[in-house]
């Protein structure tokens, strides 16, 4: 079985029966920039095609792709590089294996176009050195040559362009088409490297013959391909060679027709990348900025084990948009809601403020000179009168007790100065604490504005004790 | 003596009304909206009102304790509370209507789909895009997080009702210029961010170049 050997045509019926297997390699070894590859690449290909194909054939594949096969039907040679046996595929084999797929064409590198553009340049040289005389031999083999690279250089662009019309067709469709698929998440890496290889054949195949077509390209080493050919065509007519005057005429018109579609295929690939570069940057900007949500979302979650809702400003400020946007029609100071804990609020308060005004007659007038009140006895004095009008003060539920009061004593106490009285006031209630109500200090601070004085207080609520708990 | 014309004059004071109506249940109004009868974009008289007697409403608004604010990149106009931002609740609605447009941006973006497609009546979000989000276990939670209690359908409903996604159809959804300000502005950001940090690394090579001369 091991001595078992194909000859060279079926090896090659082989390889293009599992034409993909050689394709993958041109790819790898153009990507390199390489003539050969390393074995190892070509064994897992070779795996690769194995697997895929029906038990009857594997045998086949394995045969034909053997090392000791290849190289014994001159397909290739080897070579160690660093230790590592390498490939070389015979040149024939890869040229047509590269005519049959357009992608894996490399006519039109920037490489071979120079090549191209350098030797018309060395052909016309030849004609004007010859003098453009008929008789010289010297002309005649060098129009002979003109002619026929002309004729190929038209061939292989127009081919070109053709194929390059094709080939980005279906890979801009391929990419789409990925996107398309992937319902849900394309991956980013997968976007990047189809991208990557649409830039590749718009750099190393587009733009290249975009350039040596362009007829107002200015080039370092001489003469463009117009300039070039414009000038021997003057030449030839000038001498009366106008046979060959008049084919360069046709070649550049051709040439020049083919300038455009080319253009076209420039733009179309620019768009695309440019479209897909644009959905790459909004992609990456939506994940970033929901990272940062994602951030606050947890922050929330981990430090504050009683709050659900995430306290957006700092996030809102990051883009400004939409700040401080309205979000009630009616005053918030209000803060009245229908339910029944607001509504005997309300009632409570409006019976304190009733009560007050029944005692309307014993209603005291405090000092009202400032420098009254720093005297010692009338202090005494001034919070003797307050203290006995909150003896009897009734004092209802409440949020906010230091509010509550400060409404109360300025509404029907005269000279009452919040500063001063309000404070007073207040430690008054909170050192005699009454049996019906509790009084709560809370954690939260409020600011009560008065005649351009600010006083930042906490929070006091006042809850009646229900007769039960008293009599505990 | 001539008395001289006020900006009251020259607005319909219908259409006047119909405006504070609509910037005080926090609406954004903008210049065209979605007509689903004409099936296309049409102009919106409100906008078109504000926008001729821009100087009067600004003013007048700002007596009532507003700030009309205007914006020229998408066109729209919205009302926001005049400094009060030491209020917990000012931000609120703002917060309330980036998290849900940032979900629905980034759901589509992850889609792979470019962004301007959102606000195209041919494209726009579908029914199974809205199935899809509502699916997703962690926008629920966020969008619960930030006081959708009802998760994506309240999240939609509270966008349309504020002008920031067009109904086009049944279950059928476009954002509005303002919502694709928003997201604008967050590709605009990010395209800063990146370019401050090539900055920074350029600057960091420098550096190190100058150490190692």
């Amino acid at each position: 079985m091991s001595s078992k050997r194909f000859g060279t045509i079926e090896t090659i019926q082989v390889i293009f029966q599992y034409p993909d297997t050689f394709f993958d390699l041109i790819q790898a070894m153009d990507e390199r920039n390489e003539l050969s590859v390393p074995e190892h690449e070509l064994l897992y290909r070779v795996e690769r095609a194995m697997s895929s194909a029906p038990t009857k054939e594997r045998k086949r594949i394995h045969l034909a792709f053997r090392t000791a096969n290849l190289a014994g039907s001159g397909l290739m040679s080897i070579d160690k590089k660093a230790g590592i046996p390498h490939f070389y595929f015979d040149d024939s084999l890869l040229q047509l294996l590269r005519i049959c797929d357009r992608s894996l064409r490399q006519d039109l590198t920037n490489a071979k176009l120079k090549a191209r553009l350098s030797s018309l340049r060395e052909l016309k040289r030849q004609i004007i050195d010859s003098n453009l005389h008929s008789g010289s031999p010297d002309f005649l083999e060098a129009c002979q040559a003109m002619s026929g690279e002309l004729n190929s250089v038209i061939r292989l662009i127009h081919g070109n362009v053709r194929d390059l019309e094709m080939d980005v067709s279906k890979r801009m469709e391929d990419i789409s088409g990925a996107i398309a698929m992937s319902n849900e998440r394309i991956s980013i890496t997968r976007h990047y490297e189809l991208l990557g290889e649409i830039t590749t054949i718009h750099q190393r195949h587009i733009l290249p013959t975009l350039e040596f077509l362009n007829p107002s390209m200015k080039l370092k080493d001489g003469e463009n391909l117009h300039e070039a050919l414009e000038g021997l065509g003057e030449a030839c007519r000038a001498h009366s060679h106008f046979d060959m005057a008049d084919q360069i005429d046709r070649s550049l018109i051709s040439l020049n027709e083919t300038y455009k579609p080319i253009q076209a295929i420039a733009k179309r690939v620019q768009d695309f990348v440019a479209k897909n570069q644009r959905s790459l940057r909004q992609h990456n900007a939506m994940e970033s900025a929901f990272e940062d949500l994602r951030d606050l979302f947890t922050e929330t979650q981990t430090s504050h084990l009683n709050r659900i809702q995430m306290k957006g400003d700092g996030f809102v400020e990051k883009t400004g948009f939409m700040a401080g946007l309205i979000s009630r029609s009616y005053p918030s100071v209000l803060e009245l809601h229908d339910n029944v804990s607001t509504l005997r609020l309300f009632r409570s308060d409006l019976e304190a403020r009733l009560e007050d005004a029944v005692r309307v007659d014993v209603v005291p007038q405090l000092p009202t000179s400032i420098a009254e009140r720093t005297k010692n006895g009338l202090n005494i004095e001034r919070s003797e009168i307050l203290y006995n009008w909150l003896r009897d003060m009734p004092l209802p539920e409440t949020r906010d007790l230091v509010s509550h009061i400060h409404e109360r004593l300025s509404t029907f106490v005269g000279g009452y100065d919040s500063m001063v009285d309000l404070m007073d006031a207040l430690s008054y209630i909170m050192s005699h604490r009454r049996k019906e109500v509790s009084i709560k200090t809370t954690n939260r601070f409020k600011t009560l504005e008065d005649g351009g004085q600010h006083l930042i207080y906490r929070l006091r609520k006042v809850t009646p004790i229900q007769k039960e708990e008293i009599n505990d | 003596m001539i008395e001289q014309r006020t900006g009251f004059d020259a607005v319909d004071p219908e259409r006047s009304a119909e405006a504070f109506r609509d910037l005080s249940a926090g609406k954004v109004i903008t210049r065209e909206r979605f007509d689903q009868i004409q099936n296309d974009m049409v102009e919106n008289p409100v906008y078109t009102t504000l926008f001729r007697n821009h100087e009067h409403f600004r003013a007048m608004y700002q007596h009532l304790g507003y700030e009309l604010v205007f914006n020229d990149k998408r066109h729209f106009f919205f009302m926001r509370e005049l400094s009060n931002s030491e209020d917990r609740d000012y931000n609120r609605n703002a917060f309330k209507i980036q998290v849900a447009l940032l979900i629905i941006g980034r759901y589509f973006a992850q889609s792979g789909r470019d962004l301007q497609y959102l606000e195209s009546p041919a494209v726009g979000l579908r029914e199974n895009d809205i199935a899809a989000i509502a699916k997703d276990d962690e926008y629920t939670i966020m969008l619960r997080s930030a006081e959708f209690k009802e998760g994506v359908e309240a999240a939609f409903g509270f966008l349309r009702n504020r002008g920031f996604l067009f109904e086009t159809g049944v279950n059928r959804y476009i954002m509005s210029p303002a919502g694709m300000y928003f997201l604008e502005k967050l590709v605009e950001l990010y395209q800063e961010k990146i370019a401050v940090t090539t900055e920074e690394s350029e600057n960091y090579l420098v550096l190190q170049d100058s150490d190692g001369t």
